[in-house]
C-alpha cells in the first residue's frame, strides 16, 4: 500500500519540474472554454433556450457544462494510451515486467499523481476564471454528492479505457489507424464538448450501448441536475457495471497481450 | 538440483518476408508471407549458485533472446527453464522477486526525478528492509562513488554513471541472480574496472551468481570462470575461457613500426611463426601463442632493427566464434 502511495507522490514530483508544461496546458483550456462558450452563443443565437431529444436546454446550462467539463478534465484526462504504447513499441515494457509490481495499479498511481498536480495550477483557474467571466452555479448538495461520485466513476472509466486502448498496442506494434478511430470515437461520445442531448436520435440510442458517455456527460449532466434523484443514482449503478466489465477485459487483455509479447532485438 | 536449469529450450519468431519497392507493397496489402526465424534452437545448459558465467557471441546469436526467456519476459515456443525452481514466464512476479537486471542499452531507473528517488521507490517495490537498504546503499558509495551524483536527476547523468545506477538498482535487493547484458557498453577504462571490481565482490560475498553477456573479452578475462558461446541460436562451447582461448584463440598477429624500411629478418625464421610479411617500415607477424610469445619476437627484431612502435592485436570473439563454427565438425564443444 505505501508503495502505490509512494508511486503517486513521485507522479506529483515528476510533474511539478515542469512548470511551463503546466502553464501552457491552463492557457489551452481557458482558450478552449472560452472558443466553445463563443460557439454556443453563436448556436444559441439570442434565444435563451433550445428543445433537444431529451428536453429543454438552456444557453447558461451549456455554458456551464463547458466550464464543469473543462474543469474536470484535469482529473479524468491523461496521457495512458501513448504512454503505454510507447513503453511497448521502445521495449520499456520489459523493464517494467521485471519488477514484482502490477502493472496497472502503478499506471493508475502515476495517472492520480499527475492529475492531483494539477489541481492547483489547472482546476482552480479554470473554475475562477469561467465563472468571473461567465458565471457560475452550484447544485443542491444532493446533486453535488452524487456528481462527485459519479466523477470518482467517470475518472475509474475513463483510466480503464485508455488503459485498455494502451495495451491494444501489444497486437498493434505500429500505430493504427484502427485505434485512432477508437480514440476519436470515445471522445466523441463521452460528451466532454458536446453534450450527448444534441446527438440525433439514433446516436443516442448507440450511445446506450457504450461506456463512455459516462465520463464526462454523466457526471455533468448530474451536476447541471439535469436528471432525476433516481436517474442519477441508476446512472451510478451503470457506471458501478461498467468498471466492473472493463476491468475483467483489461486483465484478460494483459494476460494475452503479455503471454504474445514480443520484444525486438536479440 | 542446480540453480537454472535449460532444456532443450527454442524461441522461433514469426517475421513478415517484406517484399521489395512499390509493387511489393501494394502485394503484402493482399497477402502476406513469413518465414519463421529460429533465435534460439533447443539449447540445454545448467548454471549453479554463485558462478560468475560469461555468455558470449556474435549480435544476432540469440543472447538476449535466451535471457529474456530466463528473466521471464519472453515465453518460449518450446521446452524449459527453470530458476530457481520456478518457471520464469510463468511466475513473472515471484520470479521478479530473486532476480537483478542490467540491460546496457536501457535503463530502468526512474528518468524525471533524482537517483535517490529511485532507489527509495525500489525499496518499496521490493519490500527491502530499511536497515539492509542502508547498508546497501552505504556500500554502493564506496565502492561506485554514488554518493557524488546520488541527488541528480537520472535524465542529467552521463553513461558512466547512469551504468553505476543501473547497476545498484538491479542489486538493491540482494537477489539471488543478476542478469547483466553488457553493462560496460560505451565506458571509460576506469568506470569498467570499478564495476568489474563491484561484481566480483558481490559475488564473493553474497555467493550471486552473475550471468553476463558482453562483446568485451576483457569483461569476460576479469570476471568469468566459465564460458558460454551461442552462435545462430546453439551452443557452441560450454566451459573455461582458457580451454576456448587454447582451442580456438591463440593466434595473434604483431604489428612492428621500425626506423626505416623493413626486410628479411632471418632470425625470425627461428621461431614457429605461421606467417611474416613486409610492408615497407612494417613488419607484420602472424603465430600462434600457444608456440611462441610476443616478447620473443621483439626481441628477435630489437637485436637487428630500431622499433618505433609495435601493435599487438589479439583474436577477437568473432574470429573466435567463426573458427569455433567451422571447426565444429572436428571439436567436440565439452567442458
Amino acid at each position: 500500500m505505501r508503495l502505490y502511495l509512494e508511486f503517486v507522490k513521485n507522479a506529483i514530483l515528476a510533474n511539478s519540474t515542469y512548470r511551463v508544461n503546466l502553464f501552457i496546458r491552463l492557457l489551452n483550456r481557458i482558450i478552449e472554454l472560452f472558443i466553445f462558450a463563443s460557439i454556443w452563443k453563436a448556436l444559441y443565437s439570442g434565444a435563451a433556450e433550445t428543445t433537444s431529444n431529451m428536453g429543454v436546454i438552456s444557453l447558461n446550462d451549456m455554458i456551464m457544462y463547458s466550464i464543469i467539463s473543462s474543469g474536470i478534465s484535469v482529473f479524468i484526462s491523461n496521457n495512458l494510451i501513448s504512454d503505454i504504447s510507447d513503453k511497448i513499441r521502445t521495449g520499456q515494457i520489459a523493464l517494467d515486467m521485471i519488477k514484482p509490481i502490477n502493472f496497472k495499479a502503478w499506471q493508475l498511481c502515476n495517472v492520480i499523481g499527475t492529475n492531483i498536480s494539477g489541481i492547483l495550477l489547472e482546476l482552480v483557474p479554470v473554475l475562477v476564471i469561467g465563472g468571473l467571466a461567465f458565471g457560475f452555479r452550484v447544485p443542491e448538495w444532493k446533486y453535488l454528492i452524487l456528481f462527485f461520485i459519479s466523477l470518482a466513476g467517470g475518472i475509474a472509466i475513463n483510466f480503464l479505457i485508455t488503459y485498455i486502448l494502451g495495451i491494444l498496442g501489444f497486437w498493434f506494434l505500429e500505430v493504427s489507424h484502427f485505434e485512432r478511430l477508437l480514440q476519436d470515437l470515445v471522445k466523441v461520445f463521452s460528451g466532454a464538448w458536446f453534450p450527448i442531448w444534441f446527438f440525433p436520435k439514433v446516436l443516442i440510442g448507440v450511445s446506450g450501448y457504450l461506456p463512455f458517455k459516462y465520463i464526462y456527460f454523466a457526471p455533468v449532466s448530474i451536476y447541471l441536475s439535469k436528471v432525476s434523484i433516481p436517474g442519477a443514482l441508476s446512472i451510478l449503478v451503470q457506471q458501478l457495471i461498467w468498471i466492473a466489465v472493463l476491468f475483467l477485459i483489461g486483465e484478460v487483455l494483459w494476460r494475452k497481450g503479455t503471454a504474445k509479447l514480443v520484444i525486438q532485438g536479440g | 538440483m542446480a540453480l537454472i536449469e535449460v532444456e532443450n529450450l527454442t524461441k522461433q519468431f514469426k517475421r513478415e518476408k517484406k517484399k521489395p519497392g512499390l509493387s511489393g507493397a501494394v502485394k503484402s496489402l493482399f497477402s502476406r508471407d513469413y518465414e519463421i526465424k529460429t533465435a534460439v534452437d533447443g539449447i540445454s545448459f545448467q548454471i549453479g549458485k554463485g558462478e560468475i558465467l560469461g555468455y558470449i557471441g556474435p549480435n544476432g546469436a540469440g543472447k538476449s533472446t535466451t535471457i529474456k526467456m530466463m528473466v521471464g519476459i519472453l515465453t518460449p515456443t518450446s521446452g524449459k527453464v527453470t530458476v530457481g525452481g520456478i518457471v520464469p514466464y510463468e511466475n513473472r512476479i515471484e520470479n521478479s522477486k530473486r532476480i537483478g537486471v542490467v540491460f546496457g542499452q536501457r535503463s530502468q531507473l526512474w528518468w524525471d526525478i533524482p537517483l535517490r528517488e529511485s532507489f527509495s521507490l525500489l525499496r518499496y517495490v521490493y519490500k527491502i528492509p530499511e536497515k539492509r537498504y542502508r547498508e546497501n546503499l552505504e556500500h554502493f558509495a564506496e565502492v561506485l562513488d554514488i554518493n557524488s551524483f546520488i541527488d541528480v536527476p537520472v535524465r542529467q547523468l552521463s553513461l558512466g554513471q547512469k551504468m553505476r545506477g543501473d547497476l545498484c538498482a538491479a542489486l538493491l535487493h540482494d537477489p539471488e541472480i543478476v542478469f547483466l547484458d553488457e553493462p560496460t557498453i560505451g565506458l571509460d577504462v576506469v568506470v569498467k574496472e570499478n564495476i568489474r571490481q563491484f561484481i566480483k565482490d558481490i559475488n564473493q560475498r553474497f555467493q550471486t551468481t552473475v550471468i553476463l553477456t558482453t562483446h568485451d573479452i576483457s569483461d569476460i578475462e576479469k570476471l568469468c570462470s566459465r564460458v558460454m558461446v551461442i552462435d545462430q541460436g546453439r551452443i557452441m562451447y560450454d566451459g573455461t575461457l582458457n580451454h576456448l582461448r587454447n582451442a580456438y584463440g591463440s593466434d595473434e598477429e604483431l604489428v612492428i613500426e621500425t626506423d626505416g624500411v623493413a626486410s628479411g629478418i632471418d632470425s625470425l625464421h627461428e621461431l614457429e611463426l605461421s606467417n611474416i610479411r613486409y610492408d615497407k617500415n612494417k613488419i607484420i607477424v602472424s603465430y600462434s601463442a600457444n608456440c611462441v610469445n610476443a616478447a620473443q619476437i621483439m626481441e628477435k627484431v630489437m637485436q637487428t632493427c630500431k622499433v618505433r612502435d609495435f601493435e599487438l592485436k589479439e583474436t577477437e570473439i568473432e574470429e573466435i566464434i567463426r573458427k569455433m563454427y567451422k571447426k565444429e565438425l572436428q571439436q567436440e564443444a565439452v567442458r
